[in-house]
C-alpha cells in the first residue's frame, strides 16, 4: 500500500472513520491492528521482526528503569544487541559476507544468503533503540502500557519510511490524546496534498530522467548528461522523501498525532552544516544525540570533533544502505562538513567571512552547496562503485565530450516552479499559512493541487526511493 | 549554441540568482518558524475542501468535457485522431446514396479501402466510410456510433468485424484515453465495466468523470511544444486527404513459414528484425483469461450496438477478418458465435460465414503478423463488397443470421 495509491487512501479513510467512531482506548488497538495489516500488506513474514523488537524493548525499558549498576548496562546491551542484531543481519549481513568473500577470494555464494530486506527496518529499529537508550539515560520514564509502546513502534504513517520518531515525542501524545482541532485537520490535509504533489508531480517526473541516465550511464557520456542526470536524481530524492514525510505527517495529524519536521527546505542551505540540520532531520538529530554527542561531540578539541563528524556521517551513509557506495557517500559528506569547519576557522573574522554573510552572496553559497550535494548523488544512485565512478568522472568532465542536456523543457519549468515555491515558503510560510486563509484563497489553491495531481503525475503509483533504505 | 540560447541561459541564471537572493535574509535562522497551531477565526475545513473539489470538477467539465480541449488534442495521438475522425464524420453532409459505415481496428484500417469499395459498389448505389482505427475495440465502436449516428438512421448498413479488436490488458491506458473524447458522465459505470482489472476500472471511471486525467500525456506534450501542436492541427485536412488516398503497404512476408508442431517460425532473409519480432509475437497464444474476457466483452458490447439500432432499418453486418498469415494457426480469433448477443434485439443483422476470407490467410497478403498488405487489402475489399451487395439485396437478413448463427 503505497501512500500514492488508491488502496492506501481507502485503507486510511476506513481506519480514520473507525478510529473516530470508537473510544480512544479501543482506537489505540485499532491503530495497532491497522498498522500491522498495513505492514503485512508488504510482506506478512516480517511482522515477526516488529513484534520481537516491540516486546523485547517494552520489557527491557521497564527492567532498565528499575535496575541499577552493571545490570542496567547489561540490559541496555541486550537491547542494542537485539535491535542492531535484527538490523545488522537483515540489512548488512550480505554486505559483510560479500566483502569478506571478496577479501578471502572465495565464491560469494558460499557466504552470502541473499536476505530480503524487511521494509522500514532501519526506521523502526532506530525508533525502538532511542527509547531504551533514553530510559537508560534517565531522560524518560519507561512506558507501562504495552499498547502505547506497540503503537509508538508500529504506527503506520511512520512505519515504512519515517520520520524517525522518538519515544519522548510520541508516547505523551498517546497518553494525552485529544481529538484534533480544526487547524490540525486543516494543516494535515494541506500536508497530505503537498506531499502527494511533491511525490507524484515532481519526484516521479524527475525520476524519468534520472532512471534513463543511471540505468545506462555509458549511453549518455559527457559532463552535461552527467550533471543533468544527477540534478534530476537529487531533486527526485528530495521530492520523493520529503513528499513521503509530508504525507506521513499529514496522516498523523488527521488522526490527532504530531510527527516532527523532517525537511526544512535543505536545498536552500548555504553550507553543509546547515544542510544536515535541514535534511532528514530526524536521522541527523538521532545520530547527533546517540552517536556524535556521546563520542564527545565538539567538546574535546578539533581532532576529536573531526573524528566524530566523520564517524557520524559514515554511519548516516551506512544507514542508507549496505554497500561501499553508501559508505563513500558518508565519507564524502563527512569531508564536506570537516572541510567547511576548516574553512570557517581559517576565514573567521576576515573579509571573506564578512562577504559570505552578505545577502548578495547567498545565491552563490546555495548554488555551491547544491552542486556539492549533486556530486554526492552517484554514490547513492549508482548500482555499484564502477557506475558511481563513471558518473563522477562524467561530472568532472573526464569523458571528453559535452554530452546531452537530459532535462526536458517541462522539467526545467518544474525546477523553476519548485524554486519559487521554496523561496516563497522560506520567506512567508505561505504553504503552512494556507490553512488560515479564507475560502477565496484556499479554494483556488485546492483546485490547482487537484489539477496538478490529475494532469501531471507519472502513470501508476511509483514506489518511494527511501523504501530501499 | 546561438546567441538567443545563451541569452536565455543567462536570463534563467539571473532569475535563479534573484530568487535565491530573496531566499536569504542574511543570517541563518536557528530554528524554523513554527507552523500555525491556532486560528484567529473558525476554519471551515470540510466546506473549503468540498468547494475546492466541486470547483475542480466544474473546471474539468468546462475545459475537457465541452470540446474546448478536444479541439486541440494532438492529431498524432489515438485520442486526437479519433476525435477528429468522428467530428468530421458527424459534420459530413449526407451523400444521398446508401451509406455503409465500416468499423474496426488496425486490421480493417489496413485491410479495407473505402475508395475502392466505392468504385465497386457505385453501381448498386453504395458509398462506404471507413472509420476503422488502430487499437480500437468494440467498446470504442459503440461510442463512435453513438456519437456520429445518435438517431440510428444515418447508415444503410454498418460493418463490424468479429474476432478482432483484441487488445491485451497492457493496452488499457491507451483504450481509456482513446475513448475519452466520446464519453459522457453517464457512461462511467458502463465504461469502467469494460475493463478486467480493478485498477483499470478505477482509471476508466476517473477518466469518465475527470476527463483531464485521460489526457495527461497530451497536456504535457502541449505544454512542451504549444506552437508545434497548433501547426500540427493546421495540417489536419492534409492528414485526412492522405488517409483517404492510402492504398496499403506494398511489401509482403512471402517465404515466412510457421510450423504448427514446433510453433516455430522461419523467415526469409529480406525481413527486418522488427517484422520478425511482430510475426513471432503474433503466433504466441494469448492467455485464456484474457481471451474469455474478450469474448464476453464482444458479446456484451455488440448487444449495445444492436440495442442502439433496434428500432432502425440499418443493417448490422458482422464480418470475419483474415486472422493470420498462417492458415494453419487456429484459435487466434473468437468465432462468430461469440460476437452475437444472447438476446438479439435487432432484426436486420447478419453475419458473413467465418470461412469467407480464409483464402487471404497467406504470407503474400500480409506485411506483418497481423495486417494485410496492399494486395491483401484489394482482395479483402473486393470480397467484402461482393458479399455485402449480394446479401443486402436479398433483403432477408434475419433469416440469414439464423442460418449462419446456427
Amino acid at each position: 500500500m503505497l501512500f500514492n495509491s488508491f488502496q492506501y487512501w481507502i485503507f486510511f479513510l476506513i481506519v480514520a472513520a473507525l478510529f473516530y467512531s470508537i473510544p480512544f482506548r479501543l482506537g489505540k488497538l485499532l491503530l495497532i491492528l491497522a498498522s500491522y495489516i498495513f505492514y503485512m500488506s508488504w510482506d506478512p513474514r516480517f511482522i515477526v521482526l516488529i513484534l520481537t523488537s516491540t516486546i523485547v524493548d517494552y520489557f527491557l525499558g521497564i527492567w532498565i528503569e528499575v535496575a541499577s549498576g552493571r545490570r542496567r548496562k547489561l540490559l541496555l546491551a541486550v537491547s542494542l544487541v537485539v535491535n542492531l542484531g535484527i538490523l545488522g543481519f537483515f540489512k548488512y549481513y550480505d554486505f559483510f559476507a560479500g566483502s569478506l568473500a571478496a577479501l578471502l577470494h572465495i565464491p560469494e555464494s558460499s557466504l552470502v544468503l541473499r536476505i530480503l530486506l524487511p521494509l522500514g527496518v532501519s526506521f523502526y529499529t532506530f525508533a525502538s533503540l532511542s527509547y531504551t537508550i533514553d530510559v537508560y539515560w534517565g531522560k524518560m520514564k519507561a512506558v507501562r502500557n504495552f499498547l502505547d509502546y506497540a503503537l509508538f513502534i508500529s504506527f503506520f504513517p511512520h512505519l515504512i519510511n519515517g520520520p524517525i520518531i522518538r519515544a519522548w515525542q510520541f508516547l505523551p501524545q498517546i497518553q494525552f490524546w485529544r481529538r484534533p482541532v480544526a487547524i490540525m485537520v486543516q494543516t494535515g490535509i494541506i500536508l497530505v496534498l503537498s506531499g502527494l504533489v511533491k511525490k507524484m508531480v515532481f519526484a516521479d517526473r524527475f525520476a524519468v530522467v534520472s532512471d534513463n541516465y543511471f540505468n545506462h550511464p555509458t549511453s549518455h557520456p559527457g559532463w552535461l548528461a552527467a550533471w543533468t542526470g544527477c540534478i534530476a536524481f537529487a531533486l527526485q530524492v528530495y521530492f520523493d522523501f520529503s513528499g513521503y514525510t509530508d504525507i506521513a505527517r499529514g496522516c498523523a495529524r488527521l488522526l490527532g498525532f504530531e510527527f516532527p519536521l523532517n525537511f526544512e527546505r535543505p536545498l536552500l542551505s548555504r553550507n553543509p552544516r546547515e544542510f544536515w540540520q535541514k535534511w532528514h532531520m530526524t536521522l541527523s538529530f538521532w545520530v547527533r544525540d546517540y552517536v556524535f554527542i556521546p563520542l564527545g561531540g565538539s567538546r574535546k578539541g578539533s581532532l576529536v570533533l573531526y573524528r566524530n563528524l566523520m564517524i557520524a556521517m559514515v554511519l548516516v551513509g551506512f544507514w542508507h544502505g549496505a554497500s561501499w557506495n553508501f559508505i563513500l557517500f558518508g565519507v564524502y559528506q563527512g569531508m564536506l562538513l570537516i572541510g567547511y569547519r576548516f574553512f570557517e576557522q581559517a576565514t573567521g573574522g576576515t573579509t571573506i567571512s564578512e562577504i559570505m554573510k552578505k545577502r548578495y552572496f547567498v545565491p552563490i553559497s546555495v548554488t555551491l552547496l547544491f552542486m556539492s550535494f549533486v556530486i554526492g548523488m552517484p554514490f547513492i544512485r549508482g548500482q555499484n562503485l564502477q557506475v558511481s565512478g563513471y558518473v563522477l568522472s562524467g561530472l568532472f568532465g573526464f569523458h571528453g565530450v559535452t554530452g546531452e542536456f537530459l532535462l526536458t523543457t517541462g522539467l526545467v519549468v518544474l525546477i523553476f516552479i519548485s524554486l519559487f515555491l521554496a523561496v516563497g515558503q522560506q520567506r512567508t510560510q505561505f504553504i503552512d499559512r494556507l490553512a488560515l486563509q479564507p475560502a477565496r484563497i484556499q479554494v483556488p489553491a485546492y483546485v490547482c493541487v487537484f489539477l496538478a495531481l490529475t494532469l501531471f503525475p507519472a502513470t501508476g503509483p511509483v514506489p518511494f526511493i527511501y523504501f530501499q533504505f | 549554441m546561438s546567441f538567443a540560447v545563451w541569452l536565455c541561459v543567462i536570463a534563467l541564471f539571473a532569475i535563479v540568482y534573484i530568487a535565491l537572493y530573496f531566499s536569504g535574509e542574511g543570517t541563518i535562522p536557528a530554528k524554523p518558524p513554527a507552523e500555525p497551531a491556532i486560528s484567529p477565526r473558525p476554519l471551515h475545513v470540510g466546506r473549503n475542501l468540498l468547494l475546492g473539489a466541486v470547483a475542480f470538477v466544474f473546471l474539468d467539465a468546462i475545459v475537457f468535457h465541452t470540446g474546448l480541449y478536444t479541439s486541440i488534442l494532438s492529431p498524432d495521438s489515438y485520442a486526437g485522431r479519433l476525435a477528429v475522425l468522428t467530428r468530421v464524420e458527424k459534420e459530413r453532409a449526407p451523400s444521398g446514396v446508401k451509406e455503409i459505415l465500416v468499423l474496426g481496428d488496425s486490421r480493417i484500417a489496413e485491410g479495407f479501402s473505402a475508395a475502392m469499395a466505392d468504385e465497386l459498389g457505385s453501381a448498386d448505389g453504395l458509398k462506404f466510410e471507413n472509420l476503422a482505427e488502430p487499437a480500437s475495440t468494440v467498446v470504442i465502436w459503440y461510442y463512435i456510433l453513438r456519437k456520429i449516428d445518435p438517431t440510428a438512421q444515418r447508415y444503410s448498413a454498418i460493418i463490424i468485424p468479429y474476432g478482432t479488436g483484441y487488445e491485451p490488458d497492457t493496452a488499457e491506458e491507451l483504450r481509456i484515453s482513446m475513448a475519452a473524447p466520446l464519453l459522457r458522465y453517464g457512461d462511467c459505470f458502463r465504461f469502467a465495466s469494460a475493463f478486467r482489472q480493478w485498477s483499470a476500472r478505477f482509471r476508466a471511471f476517473t477518466a469518465c468523470v475527470l476527463r483531464g486525467s485521460a489526457y495527461q500525456s497530451d497536456v504535457l506534450n502541449l505544454l512542451q511544444d504549444p506552437v508545434g501542436r497548433l501547426r500540427s492541427i493546421q495540417l489536419e485536412p492534409i492528414r485526412l486527404r492522405s488517409r483517404a488516398a492510402y492504398t496499403g503497404r506494398n511489401y509482403d512476408i512471402a517465404g515466412t513459414f510457421y510450423d504448427p508442431k514446433t510453433h516455430q517460425v522461419s523467415f526469409p532473409p529480406n525481413l527486418t528484425e522488427a517484422q520478425r519480432q511482430v510475426i513471432t509475437q503474433s503466433v504466441k497464444p494469448r492467455p485464456q483469461s484474457e481471451r474469455e474476457h474478450f469474448v464476453q466483452l464482444q458479446r456484451a458490447w455488440m448487444q449495445r450496438i444492436f440495442d442502439h439500432y433496434s428500432k432502425s432499418s440499418t443493417a448490422i453486418v458482422l464480418t470475419p477478418v483474415p486472422r493470420s498469415p498462417f492458415g494453419e494457426l487456429t484459435g487466434l480469433s473468437a468465432t462468430g458465435d461469440s460476437a452475437f448477443p444472447t438476446a438479439l434485439s435487432k432484426r436486420a443483422a447478419f453475419s458473413l460465414p467465418e470461412q469467407t476470407f480464409d483464402f487471404l490467410e497467406k504470407p503474400e497478403y500480409y506485411f506483418d503478423g497481423y495486417h494485410l498488405n496492399a494486395k491483401g487489402r484489394r482482395r479483402f475489399t473486393e470480397r467484402l463488397v461482393s458479399e455485402l451487395v449480394g446479401r443486402l439485396h436479398s433483403g432477408d437478413a434475419q433469416a440469414r443470421l439464423t442460418s449462419t448463427h446456427n
